[in-house]
């Protein structure tokens, strides 16, 4: 354990830089293992899109990627995706093989930040996520 | 010096007493100061940055040092209390463990897998969710989990992960390719750790998963586990040792405690608790 915390603001920067570049290597990487579930494989193949908007099971999820280093919850986390449900934001982190994981679901790895929109869904029911903080 | 036993083993009065206090800490409002710190830990924890409760070497040892003071709060209330274990290779949905005088039944589906009765239900008063990360303000539960196919780990799940001699490897994190840690947290390998909050799921499957307190005896079987591989490879330890960036090294402290509270001064647990 060796950072402080300008150190770690940096090396942030450089991660998200580094995040984006490899991408598709991550996700092709992640395939080799078994994180996924089986529905849906042919997607794993594609570089995770980050950016959606649309109504699943009535809530309206979108996604975008985020340019700011940190998010409501936290600095760690920043160069990931953004997710809202119905405008409340989900906590979400790319993980290092290219998946990602949100506070919802905070024991599972989806390939795409819309996967891991559908299931916090699917979890939350009529539930809406909420910031630790707020 | 207390014993946890397996939970199926408890007497009924055993049982009574520790959910009596678990219902007393959650009425003192230190309950919820683990909720948070439990929270706390997962909003930092992330494979690219510094890892310390999940996702990383340090999740035994942290989880080690949270249940041990999470088990000595209730002592504090009751001294007789003991952390009893979950063993879900034994123990799934019909077990004991969900009757209405110990942990509660699975969640009503029509009412969003709320938990209706038991101790911990919601209409009983005792236990409002007010740390959390979503909106229920009451406990949660979906046996088999959200997709409806998830199963509890088995022996054999638990053969596999024992028989990795080394305690884990580069890059210290979710994508760690082998060793115990990541297979016995479950991002790798057959999946234990993780595979049994989302079976359980609701409350369990996200950051504010102690606030079922089944939380807690999943746990205390995971830390068995450590201990059961800790005996069986006797010349292994934890690793890494040195010089590790974002990671808790052996002789380095854990936060939030800091201080003497290291990896290495946790391996040997047997001067305040034994398994039974």
């Amino acid at each position: 354990m060796s950072e402080d915390t300008a150190a770690g603001t940096s090396r942030r920067t450089i991660l998200q830089a580094g995040l984006l570049a490899t991408t598709g290597l991550a996700v092709a990487a992640a395939g080799a293992y078994q994180v996924f579930t089986g529905e849906d494989k042919a997607e794993a193949a594609v570089p995770a899109p980050g950016t959606f908007d649309e109504t699943y099971r009535g809530r309206r999820i979108t996604g975008q990627q985020a340019p700011a280093v940190h998010s409501l919850s936290g600095g760690h986390h920043g160069y990931g995706p953004v997710i809202h449900i119905d405008g409340h934001e989900l906590h979400v982190m790319a993980n290092g093989d290219g998946t990602f994981t949100t506070s919802v679901n905070h024991y599972e790895s989806f390939r795409t930040p819309r996967e891991a929109a559908r299931r916090a869904v699917d979890t939350l029911g009529d539930l809406s996520p909420q910031q630790i903080g707020n | 010096m207390g014993v946890r036993k397996n939970q199926r083993n408890l007497t009924a009065t055993e049982r009574a007493a520790f959910v009596a206090a678990l219902i007393e800490l959650k009425r003192r409002g230190t309950y919820d100061n683990f909720v948070r710190q439990h929270i706390d830990r997962a909003n930092g924890d992330s494979d690219n940055g510094v890892r310390i409760g999940h996702r990383s070497p340090s999740f035994l040892p942290w989880h080690r040092q949270y249940l041990l003071e999470f088990e000595r709060a209730l002592q504090a209330i009751n001294p007789a209390v003991n952390l009893p274990y979950w063993d879900w290779t034994t123990d799934g949905a019909s077990s004991t463990m969900w009757n209405t005088d110990f942990l509660g039944p699975n969640g009503v589906a029509a009412q969003n897998y709320r938990v209706t009765s038991g101790p911990f239900a919601e209409a009983g008063g005792n236990w409002p969710l007010t740390v959390r990360s979503d909106t229920a303000t009451y406990l949660r539960r979906n046996f088999t989990g959200t997709t409806g196919v998830t199963t509890l780990p088995t022996a054999g799940d638990v053969s596999t992960v024992l028989a990795q001699g080394t305690y884990d490897v580069s890059p210290w994190n979710s994508t760690s390719a082998s060793g115990f840690r990541n297979y016995l947290e479950g991002f790798r390998g057959p999946n234990v750790h993780n595979r049994v909050h989302n079976w359980v799921s609701g409350t369990m499957a996200g950051f504010g998963s102690p606030n079922d307190p089944v939380f807690w005896l999943h746990h205390c079987h995971v830390d068995k586990l450590w201990s059961d591989w800790q005996r069986r490879y006797p010349a292994a330890t934890y690793l890494p040792s040195a010089g590790t960036a974002n990671v808790v090294d052996i002789d380095e402290a854990m936060q939030p405690w800091g201080g003497t509270v290291t990896p290495r001064s946790m391996l040997n647990h047997t001067a305040w608790y034994t398994y039974a």
